[in-house]
């Protein structure tokens, strides 16, 4: 008790004691001062595991563009540096909402890039929307978010639930013998819902037989039964759509317990869910949004700032989106030609932008809808980019040996 | 139905029951003695859990050497975290004891989790142990599995007769009987109390390093247990282990079999609605129950 | 033996005991009378350590023991039956004897304490394996007085051991009483029944509200006018 109390008094003091010894920024939109972007990480709280490595890779990011030049600005005839604040929102929404009001009001940052997660998605930009200032968010997915016709707001997830297992079914289609079922195993959260609820009705017009659709809480340990009835339905696919801590014991048991399929397919699969389950993920497919040595616009400049910041993508794949936002928000001012908040959102309006991963483009809401992510399977405890295969890195093995 | 199926059930409800019931052990030990609802005591599993795998990571030791080494550590917090925090409440009135006492336990279980996690990480872990698997049939049991099965078995029949013939087993079933009692036979309350919550949370460090055996676990997860330790001790009798076994394997098989029969998002759930149906049903509990 | 002086005790904030002294010589056989509420079971705790006294001094084998807990108390040699006797209901009849002699110096007695103990009530012998709970009034009192035995008490205090004891069973449990106190057992008996008190001690002590307002031997008492009056003409 008195713990949690004494935390939450330092913590309100340290922010009165920041805010009074940083001083106000310059004028907005001015050629001398840097172009500056503010921005929350979580890094520390309940996400914190996801964007630890986040507040030094921004950093670098700024180091890199500056590295450069900086921010190429026609109307000043020059290049600007860029200057990027951060602030720790503590995986908290009402903090990164404080957060951003004192940086639109105290900083008086330029645009906003960021934050993550769909519990922040809701409350923070209609401050965007207040001061009128752009704003690109990076894992923010649930499109309610984007139905509210706020003008000053992007997101830029990755991938977007519809485009999620788009190459994954296209790699499916082009196997012998053919797959002709699949089992999807959800666990009860709204993004891996929305996965599912997609997908399944996909997967059954694309012709597969849905043999089951079963839905678990984070607190199951035993998944005996649920592992006993893959074992007698048989299906051809096991499309796990779940976050990589709940499908451990899942994972886990179904090796115990001598499961069967041509493929098992984990949606988000990471280098996390790797660390625990060890050799028991050999031979899985999963998806991730970006890999070093896949080649496209950018894809360099990442694969440097990934390395400077010493950032492992299949551990942290929600890390591309963030990159991406980064990107997105610069290639808007340049495109702007100006710091002027009105022109960049002109030019964030409907745009489409260069990005390691290809084109993202907005839709008129805000949400990049095309964003879609690379199929990889894990051979010799490896992950292995395996479609498109204009881009893959290994050749995918199927039927899955380890899972007959 | 094919039996194989309903076994290999039956077998997954069972070693997931005894590993609840064990967590039950300590906690109605210590509700009958002390009369305080522990609500910290799930939460020293997941924390005994997390250490288990840590020190497993880093070492590769024998479980049963974890086990050797966190039964007197945990012992210990048990004793002095009664001794320090919760014994000094007894001097106080009736109410501020019971409600002060919920405040400790309650904050203890926020801040264990709390340094667990921050000196271990919030992510799940385990004890990455694999040992050969036995195939009856359609029926795979690991040899895991059958060794912690065989380790609850033996660990109740063991603590069932130290309880019944020790000293200080006798001395914490007088006290949880008749408190001034157990005072005038010469028995030293405060001691007991300690020694139980010590004992208890023992018994909590044995079945954390079996349960991180088979299922991952994380530094907040312990509330549920707690709660499903609370289900069972109802069911089963306070200080009745027998009576704990019992409710603890139910419990497992309901969980295991409403995953298979209905759907796998309700059993975590169905705890709390065995509870509520059977307290409506028996309102004087089973017959192997013996409530104090 | 034991001696109290201008003894007073608190029950929280009430003052249950306000100036009592007594005192009980080696192997005597003294009564402690008084009305419900008088007090008698409050000092008896007093004396075993169960409420500490807010004034005076309790000595026992000269040596002061205020302060004391109950079981430094029973280690040196003091024994308690208690009012409504206290047993663990849900422990077997040899159960209950046993953690009667759960201090250190006690436990190597146990088994001849046991047989002393089946042998002032057979009936215990017989019923060993069952559980307390289920026993008869006079059965639970019985077992109650064999599990203070069980330390090897030299001063047994006994709180009203004849309630809820069937008449036919009252003389047993007289009998057996008087056996101890000839094995040297020195007793202290809480009674509301005055004529049966008087039947069985030499010297009295007659408490009320918490003050000690008489006390003689028996015949001193049963010849004093303001004792009769006051109590044996209510019997
Ligand atoms: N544990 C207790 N807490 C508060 N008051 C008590 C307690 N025990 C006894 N009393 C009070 O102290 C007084 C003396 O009680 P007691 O010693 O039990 O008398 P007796 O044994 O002579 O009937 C009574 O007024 C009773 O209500
Ligand atoms: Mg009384």
């Amino acid at each position: 008790m008195k713990y949690t109390i004494g935390l939450f008094a330092l913590g309100t003091a340290a922010l009165a004691a920041t805010s009074l010894i940083t001083p106000a920024h310059a004028t907005v939109g001015s050629c001398t001062e840097p172009v500056t972007f503010g921005t929350t990480i979580s890094s520390t709280g309940r996400y914190s595991t996801l964007a630890d490595k986040w507040r030094n890779m921004t950093i670098e990011f700024a180091k890199m563009i500056n590295e450069n030049g900086g921010v190429n600005l026609k109307g000043c005839g020059k290049k600007l540096p860029l200057k990027i604040i951060i602030y720790d929102d503590q995986s908290v929404p009402s903090t990164a909402v404080s957060l951003f009001e004192r940086m639109a009001t105290v900083d008086k940052v330029d645009f906003f890039v960021g934050p993550d997660w769909s519990a922040m998605g809701f409350p923070v930009p209609p401050v965007a929307e207040k001061h009128k200032i752009p704003m690109v968010m990076a894992n923010v997915a649930a499109p309610p978010i984007f139905k509210r016709g706020l003008k000053y707001m992007w997101g830029t997830p990755m991938p977007t639930v519809p485009n999620w297992s788009t190459r994954y079914f296209d790699m499916m289609s082009k196997q012998t013998p053919r797959p002709k079922t699949i089992y999807f195993i959800t666990q009860d959260n709204p993004v891996t819902k929305a996965l599912t609820g997609f997908w399944s009705k996909k997967a059954a017009s694309l012709g597969y037989k849905v043999l089951g659709n079963e839905l678990f809480s984070v607190e199951l340990k035993d998944f005996t039964s649920l592992v006993l009835k893959l074992r007698i339905r048989k299906p051809d696919i096991i499309y796990i759509s779940s976050f990589d801590s709940p499908s451990v014991p899942l994972i886990q048991q179904m090796r115990r317990l001598k499961t069967k399929a041509k493929d098992v397919h984990h949606a988000l699969l990471s280098g996390k869910l790797h660390k625990q389950v060890g050799n028991d993920l050999e031979g899985v497919t999963g998806e991730i949004p970006w890999y070093p040595g896949v080649k496209g616009p950018y894809s360099d400049f990442t694969e440097e700032l990934v390395k400077r910041a010493n950032v492992d993508m299949f551990e942290y794949p929600w890390t591309m989106s963030r990159i991406s936002a980064y990107l997105i928000m610069v290639q808007a001012v340049e495109r702007a030609g100006t710091v002027d908040r009105e022109k960049v959102r002109a030019a964030l309006f409907k745009g489409t932008f260069d990005s390691p991963t290809g084109q993202i483009e907005f839709n008129e809401n805000g949400y990049a809808h095309k964003n879609g992510a690379f199929t990889l399977q894990v051979q010799n405890g490896k992950p292995v980019i395996v479609w498109p295969p204009e881009i893959a890195t290994g050749k995918f093995v199927y039927p899955s040996p380890s899972w007959q | 139905m094919d039996a194989s199926i309903i076994i290999q059930i039956a077998l997954g409800g069972i070693l997931l029951g005894g590993l609840y019931a064990m967590v039950a052990f300590g906690l109605s030990l210590i509700y009958g003695v002390a009369r305080i609802l522990n609500f910290a005591h799930g939460t020293l599993l997941a924390v005994g859990g997390v250490a288990a795998s840590a020190i497993f990571t880093a070492t590769a030791w024998n479980p049963l050497l974890i086990m050797a080494l966190l039964v007197p550590v945990l012992g210990l917090f048990g004793y002095v975290f009664y001794d320090k925090l919760l014994q000094p409440l007894t001097k106080r009135s009736h109410f501020e004891y019971t409600v002060g006492s919920v405040l400790v336990t309650v904050g203890a279980l926020l801040i264990l989790s709390d340094v667990a996690a921050w000196i271990a990480g919030p992510a799940p872990r385990n004890i990455p142990l694999r040992f050969e698997a036995m195939e009856f049939g359609d029926v795979i049991v690991s040899t895991t599995q059958a060794w912690i099965l065989g380790g609850i078995i033996v660990f109740t029949i063991v603590l069932h007769f130290y309880i019944k013939k020790s000293w200080f087993g006798r001395a914490m079933r007088a006290v949880t009987q008749d408190h001034t009692g157990a005072t005038i036979c010469g028995v030293q309350a405060d001691r007991v109390h300690a020694l139980t919550f010590a004992f208890g949370s023992g018994i909590v460090a044995i079945a954390a390093v079996l349960y991180t055996m088979l299922f991952p676990v994380d530094p907040y997860m312990g509330f549920s247990l707690t709660v499903k330790a609370f289900t069972i001790i109802i069911l089963g009798g306070i200080g009745n282990l027998v009576g704990a076994l019992i409710a603890g394997i139910f419990l497992g098989l309901a969980e295991g079999f409403t995953s298979f029969f209905w759907a796998t998002q309700w059993a975590p759930a169905i705890s709390i609605v065995l509870l509520l149906v059977i307290l409506v049903i028996f309102p004087q509990g089973f017959g192997w129950r013996k409530s104090k | 033996m034991l001696t109290i002086e201008n003894l007073a005790v608190d029950h929280g904030k009430l003052r249950a005991i306000w100036d009592l002294s007594l005192n009980v010589d080696t192997g005597a056989r003294v009564g402690l009378l008084g009305a419900n509420g008088a007090g008698k079971s409050t000092t008896l705790g007093a004396i075993l350590g169960i409420y500490p006294p807010s004034e005076g001094d309790i000595r026992y084998d000269g040596h002061s023991i205020v302060g004391n807990s109950p079981p430094l108390n029973v280690e040196s040699g003091i024994a308690l039956v208690p009012e409504g006797r206290r047993l663990f209901g849900e422990m077997t009849v040899r159960e209950n004897l046993e953690m009667g002699a759960y201090t250190k110096s006690a436990r190597a007695g146990v088994a001849d304490n046991i047989d002393h103990a089946f042998a002032l009530f057979p009936i215990l012998k017989q019923k060993h394996n069952d559980m307390a709970g289920t026993l008869s009034g006079g059965q639970q009192q019985m077992l109650a007085i064999c599990r203070a035995l069980m330390s090897s008490p030299d001063l047994l205090l006994l709180d009203e051991p004849f309630l809820g004891v069937a008449p036919i069973l009252v003389d047993e449990v007289m009998e057996a009483l008087r056996r101890i106190s000839d094995e040297g057992v020195t007793m202290l008996l809480v009674e509301q029944n005055i004529h049966r008190a008087l039947d069985f001690v030499e010297h009295a002590y007659v408490i009320e509200n918490g003050r000690s307002v008489l006390d003689g031997a028996k015949d001193t008492l049963l010849n004093d006018p303001g004792f009769s009056n006051k109590f044996l003409g209510l019997e």
